[in-house]
Formats: structure tokens, C-alpha cells, sequence
């Protein structure tokens, strides 16, 4: 067959080669036989064969694949020409390796994040079972146990739903005690999710009773970690809460649902959950379900909506307007990402642009320059689609080579991102460059090559031979048309980096802004502890606070420590303690379910955290559970609950006012307001109790180091487990990080966004610089006459600079419209400025100006240095 | 490449010829052009080498088919034999020559159509 000959190429080479040899080599036999001398009858024998190279070449050609030949062709020729201007292929390909790397690798984060669906059977038949509690005005609200119980008997619309709640487990045992991230969760958590075991088997129903339930099922990193990834984990032990508790299963690995988890075990009515689970108003558990099939999510939705109305007739003394809310699991994972995400999208599509723009304005100028060699080769005989052809492979290689760098690129760009963002982006270890990916790169840079290699190569055919040559320029012929094109590319480029330039100031303007707002309280130099000390070891009051009054002395002891102190309630932490207050005055009054935050705290607290004391004064070691209770408030709860009056002396209780045995607690103190859950929300009413009057076993150790912080870590845990050598230390940071943490994931957008207009603005730079220096170079013969005739070199620079500047100018003034129109999707991301802030606008065109200035000036000054003799003569 | 040489054949003889040639027995490419210009009794001459590009023609269309042997002076060779289409082939070429030649005949010497 054809094809099978065209790959036995050689051989067929070869064998010609051998068959015209032995044609000649017997012609010279018999010539020699019929005495012709050696030397002679070569020569005639050569003489009449013919051509013996040109008639292997048409005797190959007989068998060549037209087409492919050629590409193969043109593609050696590419490679020469483009190995010939290396300076125009490493720009080309780095510019657009840049594009599409970087474009790719946000991509990827995106497809990973909101394109692929969750890594569940059928994820989109899960939903989150939410208590709309309107009394409380929480439309998302987790659920109490025997709510879910009525929903889970009731419902008709899931296949199996399934509750949970964290629990607070100790892992003890093998190395240092660890606060193991679990959850406690009724049947069906699994088969709700669709996802087995990789080892052993899930909960079976009977194991959430009491007695059964001392079973567990372990994260793969929590296997590996823990018991080094032993075959036959399955049925050993842990010591959990001092308990031992058989593993019966191993999740796969990445699996870890809901959030980190490490370790899933059944919720029974044990002592510690049983009132719990007994409990109609204690809102405790989250809820998911797995629709049936062919339920859509508003036919769950208003079926449950009946279902809870049903209920709060049977019980109005707890179900009161509550509701239910079904949402999509996809949305509730995933929902906050998505602006940032697209934002992300949108403005690496622009660097791809830029960088396309800049290629092509390469392109283009290079084409320019060969329209002398094409002319000639056009008037040798060459066909001109064979030249198209030729250019245009040319293009496509330059591209698709790009694109190949453009991919390594990415794999890098991704490991970096992963490492460097912050935690809380959803699914970010899913992130993955996959064949969605690579088939988006591929296309990519087909397409980009398509169009630079089609735009040059249509323009550069179309010239006739003759005038190219006449002008004798390279390429001083150019259109005016081919001109204006690059020029409005550089003006675009402008354009748009000054867009993405706007976008990056705006969103590093409301990061520095969001850093300066007083947090009210100063969180350097200080490291916080948090622990949770369990029931069984410290039973009630007395115990709990002997612990921590130990530990004060230990660690206000360590060398390095200004102050130590403790309070309950974790600073920057997005779920305070709460509870609804009642305060005396308005007893009275229908009920503020509005819940306030309670914080447990030891008398130096306010010190310690540098927290101003307004009036009044701050707890003391007196304040116990013998003396008067006290309670201290901040500002916004003096202004909510006695605005205009003295709040020193009122008093306040969190129990129910008309029973017997109520609480009242007086105000002593009223200290300046502390933003908790970060500085971007307004202060929330606060109330401060002494930790001896109100023990709780879930605290914070604050300490304030005379120097860094992270370097005392070490020392305090030393402290607390000198006292109780199986106490777990949940986590360790300092504030700093804490608070670093909050804001990180503005930080990873407000980077990432600068570095891709960094990387515009170098683009564009780089953009006019070509252009200048290339417009430059097209008119030294001109330039050269002027030099002649009197121009100074200020001149010169002058005219080359006011064109630069005209461009600049143009593309500025687009770039403001254009940021005018699109900043407005920046919104959702500011804090404290607006997306049309004046300052930002203007300080980036002036940046812009400058720049573009400064790239226009260096060939304005070659410009000006030309020598004029030099010049003309090369004409 | 096209060869351009004043005795130019008109495109398909060399490839009529070969066959004609072959018809009666396989040859290898030395003999197949010795026996060529013998039978023409020196009128043709044709370039010797041209012969092989023909040849390759004639091998991609299935005319001839080739094989690897032995020639009379124990040198290595390929040979060629006609195949049924390129008989065929001989045919159709054959008797389209023959109307090509009385037409120009006729026009060249009317008088004896």
C-alpha cells in the first residue's frame, strides 16, 4: 500500500540508488568489454544514463504524500527562519507562553473549584437541610435532634438523610495528646454522600445506641498519620476521651467531609449528648440529604416547607415560625467563590490579550521587514500560496510551541498557588491539570496561532513584487494600513493594563484600608492557646479553675512573658458563645432573642489584650463565686440597652428572669468595643463575666511575649502538660496569624491580581517599545535627512515622543472608559473605596503615562543619535 | 522536474513502450532500456535513466510489479514483469495512439485518409 511504502522511505531510496548504479555499472562493463577504456566509458555510461540525482529525486517523488512532504518542509524551514531572528522567537514565545500558562493555570483553579462537580455520587442530588429560623433570624441555621428526627420519619422527598455535629475528641495515647477534628453523626452519613469505605465498612444502624457505639471511622490521612499506615488498622484501637474505640473503617483518601475531618463516629444518647438529643429547641446538628430521583430541590423545598408548618402546630411552644430552607450542597461549598473566581478569569483573559496583542505587533512587524525577501522569492517562481503557507506554518509552529511552554508553565503556577492560598478556598486539593485543561491550552493556542499566522501572512501576499523592490526599503512600503493596525494594538494594550493596573490598586487601597481600622484591641506580640479540659477530669467549678489558676502561675512565669490571661470566648473567631440577655429594666418587655456574646475572663484581660478600660473598673481575684456577681459591657451594648443613661450599677441576667433562682449580674465596668469576628464588620453588644463566677471548660490562654511570640510556643505547651500530661492544646498561633488568616483570602486575590497587571504592564511596555523602535527604524532615511538639515537631537527626540505620547494618551484615556464600565464587578471585594475612587484612577494613568514615556524615549534617543551620512548611504 | 530534450516523447510513450517490452518477457531495468533501443533500431533515444522514474509510475499504478534477483552477470537487480492491468492498460494505450496517429495523418496528408 501507499502508505506502507511512504514509511519504507529509506529503503526506497536505497534500492534506487542500488538499481541506477547497477544500470550504469553494466553499461560501463560492456563498454570496457567492447574496449573503451575505463575512465571513457564512465563517462559516456554516466553521459547517457542522465541526471542520476534528479532522476532519484523524481523517481521518490512518484511515491511522496504531496501534503505532507510539504508540511514537513515547511516546518524545517520555520524552524530555520525562526532560529535566524532568535531575539523575535524568544519574545514571542515567552509573551505567549505567559498568556497562556498563566490563563491556564486560573483556569484549572476555576474548573476545579466551581466547573467540576463535588466529589460525591451524584452530587447534585445533595442538598443541606437548613432550620430558617426566623424568630432568631438565622435563615441558615443548623437543627435540633428531634427535628430531624420528625424530618427524617416525615419527609417524602429524600432518599436518606443524615445529621451531624463536631465533637470534641482526644486522641491520647501514641505521642502527644491531639484534639483530633471529628464529628459525631447518625446513620447514613456515608450512603447519604455515596461514598464507601476504602477499608472495612461504614456504621452500622445499631451502633448509635449506647453500648454499640464505642466504634469509629478514620480519615486515610488521620491512618497514615497516626498509625503509619499499617495494613490491619481496621479493628484496632484508639484511646479517645480516655475511652478505647474500635476503627471499623478507613475513608479514602481526599475524602473529608465535612471540613478536615479526620474522624467519624456515631452519635448515641450517651450522657454527654443525651439531653441534647431530647432537646426540641437546642440547635445543635446539620442536616444533609440525598434527593430521590427527579425531585428538583424547589419541590424538596416547598414539600418541607409543609412538613415544618406541620410541626409547628404540633409543638408551638418550640416550632414557631421556624421554617425550613433546602439548598443545594453545590451552592453552600462553593457559592462565596464565585465572584472572586470570575474577577480571577476575567482579568487573566485580559493579560492573554495583551500578550496576543504584543505577538501579533511582532508579527506584523516582522512581516513588514520580509516583504523584500518575499518579494524576490515571489519573482523567482515561488507560488504564492506555497509562501502563505510557509509564514503561516511558521506562526503555528511559534504557538504551539508556546503553548507546550505555556503548560510547563502552569504546573508551576499551580503549585505555587496551591501552596500559597489561603486555606478556606473551597476544594482547592482538587485543583488538578486535567484534559478539560489541556484541551482548553491546546485550543488556545491554536486559535491564537490561527489568527497571527493568517492577519500577516493575507497582507504580506498581497504586495506586488516590483514595488517592494523599487522602494528598496525593508519594507519602507509598508500600508498605512498594516500601520495604523499595530498602532491601535498598542493602544489597546494600553488599555487594558491600565484596567487590570486599576483593578489591583483598588483592591490593595481596601486591603490597607481594612488594616488600619482599629481592631480595639493589639494583637502583636501575642501567642493564644486554645484547649478544652474534659468533664470527667474536672468535674465541676473548683477543679477547672485550680487548673488554669495553675497554669497562670506557670506561664506568667516563663521567662519572656509580659502578661498572661485567659477568656473563653476565641478573638477573631466567627461563632462567639451566644446567648440571649434580658436586661433588668425591660423585664417586663417582649424578649431580645438577639444573641449576645458572653466571654469568661480572667481580671487581667483587658491588659493583657490592651483593651480600653471606658468607666468603671475591671474584675478582680475578689470577683468570685462568693461575692456579688458582676458582669462587664462594652460600648455598643451600653448604647443598645441604656442609650443616654449611666450603665454602671444596671444589672443584667442570661437566665430566664422569673424564675427563682435567676442571676442577676450589675455592671462594674464598660470597656471599649472589640471587632471579634474581624475588623470588616460593625462591633456587636458584648458582656465580659469573671472566669470564677462563670468557669467554663473551653478556653483561650493569651499571652503577651516581649518578643516573637511563635518563639514561646514550645514553653507553654510545656507549661500545660506539666500540669495535666494528656491535656490536648487544640491549636497554637499567635494573634497575628490568626488575624493574617482571616484576611487571606483578599490577600490571595489582591496578589494574584497584582501580579497579573505587573506582568500587563511589562507586556505593554515591551509593546511600545516595539512599536516605537520599529516606527523608528522604518524612517532613519527620513530622520537622517532631518539630522541633515538642521534638526538639533532635542528635536528629534521630541518628534518621537510626541508620537509615543499620542498613543499613550489614547490608550489611557480608553483604558479610564473601559475601568469606568468594568470595576464595577470589583465591587463585592472592596472595602472602604469605591470601584470608580478618583485617586487610584489617577494615580494609575500617571503611572501608565510615565512608563510609556520612558519606553517611547529609548529609541527616541537611537533616533536622535543617528548619523545622517550613515543613514543615506545605505539607501 | 520535467525533462526537456529535443527528441521529447510525448507523455505516456516511455510508459506504452516499457509495456510493450515487458509483454513478452520480464526484464530488469539495464535490459529492458538495451532492448528498447535495439527494437527502435537506434531511432529513439532516450535518456536510459529516465526509465526509473517511469518505472516507479508504473509500479504505484499496478502495471508492473518488481522482484528482487539475480542478473546475467551476477549482479544484483530488480525485475520487472507486466501485470493483467497493465496489459489492459497496454490495450487502451495502444489503441488510443493508433487514433491519435491516423488523425494527424489525415491531417498531415489528406490525400490519403
Amino acid at each position: 500500500m501507499n502508505i506502507l511504502r511512504f514509511f519504507r522511505r529509506d529503503q526506497l531510496h536505497q534500492d534506487l540508488e542500488q538499481e541506477m548504479k547497477a544500470h550504469v555499472d553494466e553499461r560501463v562493463d560492456e563498454l570496457v568489454r567492447s574496449g573503451v577504456a575505463l575512465d571513457e566509458a564512465r563517462r559516456v555510461a554516466a553521459r547517457e544514463f542522465g541526471n542520476r540525482t534528479g532522476l532519484q529525486e523524481e523517481a521518490r517523488e512518484v511515491w511522496t504524500i504531496v501534503w505532507f512532504d510539504q508540511l514537513a518542509q515547511d516546518i524545517r524551514y520555520a524552524i530555520r527562519a525562526l532560529r535566524r531572528t532568535p531575539g523575535f522567537t524568544i519574545v514571542v514565545m515567552l509573551t505567549l507562553a505567559l498568556g497562556i500558562g498563566m490563563n491556564t493555570a486560573i483556569f484549572s483553579v476555576v474548573n476545579a473549584v466551581l466547573l467540576q462537580p463535588l466529589p460525591f455520587k451524584n452530587p447534585d442530588d445533595l442538598a443541606i437541610l437548613w432550620v430558617d429560623n426566623k424568630p432568631e433570624d438565622i435563615h441558615e441555621d443548623v437543627s435540633s435532634y428531634p427535628n430531624f428526627e420528625d424530618w427524617r420519619n416525615e419527609n417524602t422527598v429524600f432518599d436518606s438523610i443524615a445529621a451531624y455535629s463536631g465533637a470534641a475528641v482526644t486522641l491520647t495515647g501514641s505521642g502527644e495528646p491531639e484534639q483530633v477534628r471529628s464529628i459525631a453523626t447518625t446513620p447514613g452519613l456515608f450512603h447519604t454522600l455515596g461514598v464507601e469505605p476504602a477499608q472495612g465498612r461504614a456504621f452500622l444502624a445499631e451502633e448509635n445506641q449506647v453500648g454499640r457505639d464505642q466504634v469509629v471511622v478514620i480519615s486515610d490521612g488521620l491512618w497514615k498519620r497516626k498509625l503509619g499506615g499499617v495494613p490491619n488498622a481496621v479493628g484496632q484501637s484508639l484511646i479517645l476521651n480516655g475511652k478505647p474505640y474500635m476503627i471499623v473503617g478507613i475513608m479514602p483518601k481526599g475524602f473529608e467531609y465535612p471540613e478536615r475531618v479526620d474522624l467519624w463516629m456515631p452519635l448515641a444518647p450517651t450522657p454527654a449528648y443525651e439531653s441534647l438529643m431530647q432537646s426540641r429547641g437546642s440547635y445543635w446538628l446539620s442536616v444533609i440529604g440525598r434527593l430521590k430521583s427527579g425531585v428538583s430541590v424547589k419541590v424538596a423545598q416547598s414539600e418541607m416547607s409543609a412538613l415544618a408548618k406541620r410541626l409547628e402546630a404540633r409543638y408551638p411552644n418550640f416550632n414557631t415560625n421556624v421554617g425550613a430552607y433546602i439548598e443545594p450542597m453545590y451552592d453552600e461549598v462553593v457559592g462565596g467563590m464565585r465572584p472572586a473566581m470570575l474577577v480571577l478569569l476575567g482579568a487573566v483573559g485580559f493579560v492573554l490579550l495583551i500578550a496576543c496583542a504584543n505577538v501579533a505587533n511582532l508579527i506584523l512587524a516582522r512581516a513588514a521587514g520580509r516583504q523584500r525577501e518575499l518579494a524576490v522569492r515571489v519573482a523567482l517562481g515561488a507560488r504564492r500560496m506555497r509562501l502563505m503557507r510557509q509564514i503561516f506554518t511558521e506562526n503555528l509552529l511559534v504557538s504551539v510551541l508556546a503553548g507546550i511552554a505555556g503548560v510547563a508553565l502552569t504546573f508551576i503556577a499551580i503549585r505555587v498557588m496551591v501552596l500559597l492560598a489561603p486555606t478556606d478556598i473551597p476544594r482547592l486539593t482538587e485543583v488538578r491539570v486535567d484534559a478539560t485543561v489541556l484541551a482548553f491550552t491546546t485550543v488556545l493556542s491554536v486559535i491564537t496561532g490561527f489568527i497571527f499566522g493568517l492577519a500577516p501572512t493575507l497582507t504580506a501576499s498581497r504586495t506586488a513584487p516590483g514595488e517592494s523592490m523599487k522602494t528598496g526599503g525593508k519594507g519602507s512600503s509598508e500600508g498605512t494600513g498594516n500601520r495604523r493596525l499595530r498602532s491601535a494594538l498598542v493602544m489597546a494594550e494600553i488599555a487594558v493594563a491600565l484596567l487590570l493596573l486599576v483593578g489591583a490598586g483598588l483592591l490593595m487601597r481596601s486591603f490597607y484600608l481594612l488594616q488600619s481600622v482599629d481592631s480595639g484591641f493589639d494583637p502583636e506580640n501575642v501567642l493564644a492557646a486554645r484547649f478544652t479540659i474534659p468533664p470527667l477530669k474536672y468535674p465541676q467549678g473548683p477543679q477547672i479553675a485550680g487548673f488554669y489558676e495553675s497554669l497562670l502561675e506557670h506561664t506568667r512565669a516563663l521567662p519572656g512573658v509580659v502578661s498572661a490571661d485567659m477568656a473563653s470566648t476565641v478573638l477573631l473567631s466567627r461563632l462567639p458563645n451566644s446567648a440571649g440577655v434580658v436586661v433588668e429594666d425591660r423585664v417586663g418587655q417582649p424578649p431580645d432573642r438577639t444573641p449576645i456574646p458572653l466571654d469568661s475572663i480572667t481580671p487581667g484581660f483587658f491588659n493583657t489584650m490592651r483593651i480600653a478600660l471606658l468607666r468603671g473598673r475591671a474584675f478582680t481575684e475578689q470577683d468570685d463565686r462568693q461575692s456579688l456577681p458582676v458582669v462587664i459591657v462594652n460600648e455598643a451594648f451600653a448604647r443598645r440597652y441604656w442609650p443616654g443613661q449611666d450603665a454602671l450599677g444596671k444589672r443584667l441576667t442570661f437566665g430566664n428572669p422569673r424564675s427563682p433562682n435567676v442571676q442577676w449580674s450589675s455592671v462594674v465596668g464598660i470597656v471599649a468595643d472589640v471587632r471579634r469576628s474581624g475588623v470588616d464588620q460593625e462591633p456587636r453588644p458584648e458582656t465580659y463575666f469573671p472566669l470564677k463566677q462563670r468557669p467554663v471548660r473551653s478556653m483561650q490562654l493569651l499571652v503577651r511575649t516581649a518578643g516573637d511570640p511563635a518563639l514561646l510556643a514550645g514553653a507553654v505547651k510545656n507549661a500545660v502538660w506539666s500540669i495535666d500530661k494528656d491535656q490536648p492544646i487544640t491549636t497554637i498561633t499567635t494573634m497575628k496569624a490568626l488575624m493574617m488568616e482571616r484576611v487571606a483570602q483578599r490577600r490571595f486575590s489582591m496578589v494574584l491580581l497584582g501580579v497579573f497587571a505587573a506582568v500587563a504592564l511589562v507586556l505593554a511596555m515591551i509593546g511600545i517599545y516595539g512599536v516605537m523602535s520599529y516606527s523608528v527604524t522604518q524612517r532613519l532615511s527620513e530622520l537622517g535627512i532631518r539630522i541633515a538639515l538642521g534638526a538639533q537631537g532635542n528635536d528629534i527626540i521630541k518628534v518621537v515622543l510626541g508620537e509615543g505620547a499620542v498613543l499613550t494618551a489614547i490608550g489611557v484615556v480608553a483604558g479610564i472608559a473601559g475601568s469606568l464600565l468594568l470595576t464595577r464587578f470589583l465591587a463585592t471585594q472592596l472595602f472602604g473605596i469605591s470601584p470608580t475612587d478618583a485617586v487610584t484612577f489617577a494615580a494609575v494613568a500617571i503611572a501608565i503615562g510615565l512608563v510609556s514615556l520612558l519606553a517611547s524615549y529609548i529609541p527616541a534617543r537611537r533616533a536622535s543619535r543617528v548619523d545622517p551620512i550613515r543613514v543615506l548611504r545605505h539607501e | 522536474m520535467k525533462q526537456s530534450s529535443d527528441r521529447d516523447l510525448f507523455p505516456g510513450a516511455l510508459e506504452m513502450m516499457i509495456l510493450q517490452t515487458l509483454r513478452l518477457a520480464p526484464l530488469h531495468g539495464y535490459a529492458l532500456a538495451q532492448r528498447i533501443k535495439q527494437t527502435s533500431d537506434e531511432l529513439l533515444h532516450v535518456e536510459e535513466g529516465s526509465l526509473y522514474p517511469a518505472l516507479q509510475r508504473m509500479l504505484k499504478a499496478k502495471w508492473v510489479q518488481a522482484e528482487w534477483g539475480t542478473s546475467a552477470t551476477n549482479r544484483r537487480v530488480r525485475i520487472y514483469k507486466i501485470t493483467p492491468a497493465g496489459r489492459k492498460q497496454l490495450e487502451r494505450e495502444v489503441s488510443r495512439f493508433d487514433r491519435m496517429l491516423q488523425g494527424i495523418l489525415k491531417v498531415m496528408k489528406p490525400s490519403m485518409s
